[in-house]
């Protein structure tokens, strides 16, 4: 009996540790989900902690097929609301094939780091992927264009 | 006058001219000659040139130099812990250091990242070790700026020093030890260390 009980009061205490860390932990959101090199995203980061001084962001880009990194930035975020950091970044290499990136709390007892070189692979194609023209050969509009106008032409010329 | 001797009389007056041509082009043999000479001795003097030098701390916290090295080919290696390529490439370097006596060859990896302590690059090593793959060469951090170095800023750069300390070769990405190292699907700069080592230590 005073085992169960024991065993009862430490069960419950590793849960609620459990608990308490699950929720210290902050959720990340990037927009676009499939960033492409060069473009602009938003890290928008929400925290359920509380007394948190500032809030940063790490980002280094990579090109995984040249085995090169470029150097690291370390940005500041912005509170936009109590709890919910905010920061607009432009991707600067062309050829960066991923980017990996950290959060970093500063807090009453230091800082801590979230989601440590988490890796984001960048969409290689136009426009972090947002592009209408993937199905389509380029240049059709054109084409379909100079037809048009030829065929409206030979018409004009028929009716004089 | 007869055309015979309007052609003589003529043919006097090309021959100063024949020789002015003739001088002009020694000349511009001489000119030739000379410039070569130039050359020559131009590279003979950057070959009597003192060796580079920068400084750089130790993991004991004591001053390093490049020039400390003299007599060695020296492979500086600049990299953080954070960078992927550069955690692959101390894989490579522990082949180059492997592979030549010690008397020949030194590696320098110098940490370029400021926000980087002695104690993280240590924390790095211990990791290396515990996985069985011992980083035993010269590791250490920035003294001087090594900016000059550092092609467009990517890491991890390689740059390889002569035994004179004259910069041989530098290349910005992940470089394999040998050709064999390299992955059949790499696209990347296929320069080796191997090679670029083997020309300069006979």
């Amino acid at each position: 009996m005073r085992y169960r009980i024991i065993s009862s009061i430490l069960l419950s205490l590793i849960m609620l540790n459990a608990i308490q860390t699950l929720a210290a932990q902050p959720s990340v959101t990037i927009n676009p989900t499939n960033p492409s090199p060069q473009s602009t995203l938003t890290f928008t980061v929400a925290l359920s902690e509380e007394n948190i001084l500032g809030a940063w962001l790490e980002i280094q880009e990579c090109n995984g097929n040249k085995g090169i990194c470029y150097p690291k930035q370390n940005l500041s975020m912005e509170e936009k609301s109590p709890g919910t950091y905010q920061l607009s970044v432009t991707l600067q290499h062309s050829d960066a094939t991923y980017m990996q990136y950290t959060i970093k709390l500063d807090t009453p007892n230091g800082w801590e780091e979230y989601f440590k070189e988490t890796k984001v692979t960048l969409s290689q194609g136009n426009n972090g992927g947002s592009s209408n023209n993937k199905n389509n050969a380029p240049g059709f509009e054109i084409i379909g264009l100079i037809a048009a106008s030829v065929i409206i032409t030979m018409l004009l010329r028929r009716r004089r | 006058m007869t055309r015979k001797r309007a052609n003589k009389k003529s043919g006097n007056k090309k021959t100063p001219k024949k020789n002015n041509l003739k001088y002009g082009l020694i000349l511009i043999v001489v000119l030739i000659i000379a410039a070569g000479g130039i050359l020559a001795l131009t590279s003979s003097n950057n070959a009597n040139k003192p060796g580079e030098d920068f400084a750089f701390y130790d993991l004991n916290g004591n001053v390093g130099h490049l020039s400390d090295y003299r007599g060695k080919v020296v492979l500086l290696d600049m990299w953080a812990t954070w960078c992927n390529p550069c955690r692959y490439q101390m894989l490579e370097l522990r082949k180059a250091y492997q592979n030549y006596s010690h008397n020949k060859l030194e590696i320098l990896s110098i940490n370029i990242d400021s926000k980087e302590t002695i104690q993280d690059i240590k924390d790095f090593i211990d990791t290396y070790a515990q996985y069985g793959y011992p980083l035993e060469w010269t590791f250490g951090k920035e003294k001087d700026s090594l900016d000059k170095y550092l092609k467009g800023g990517g890491i991890p750069t390689l740059c390889v020093f002569d035994q004179q300390g004259h910069l041989y070769f530098s290349k910005t990405g992940l470089t394999f030890f040998s050709k064999e190292d390299i992955p059949p699907n790499w696209t990347g700069d296929k320069t080796t260390l191997k090679e670029k080592i083997d020309e300069l230590i006979t």
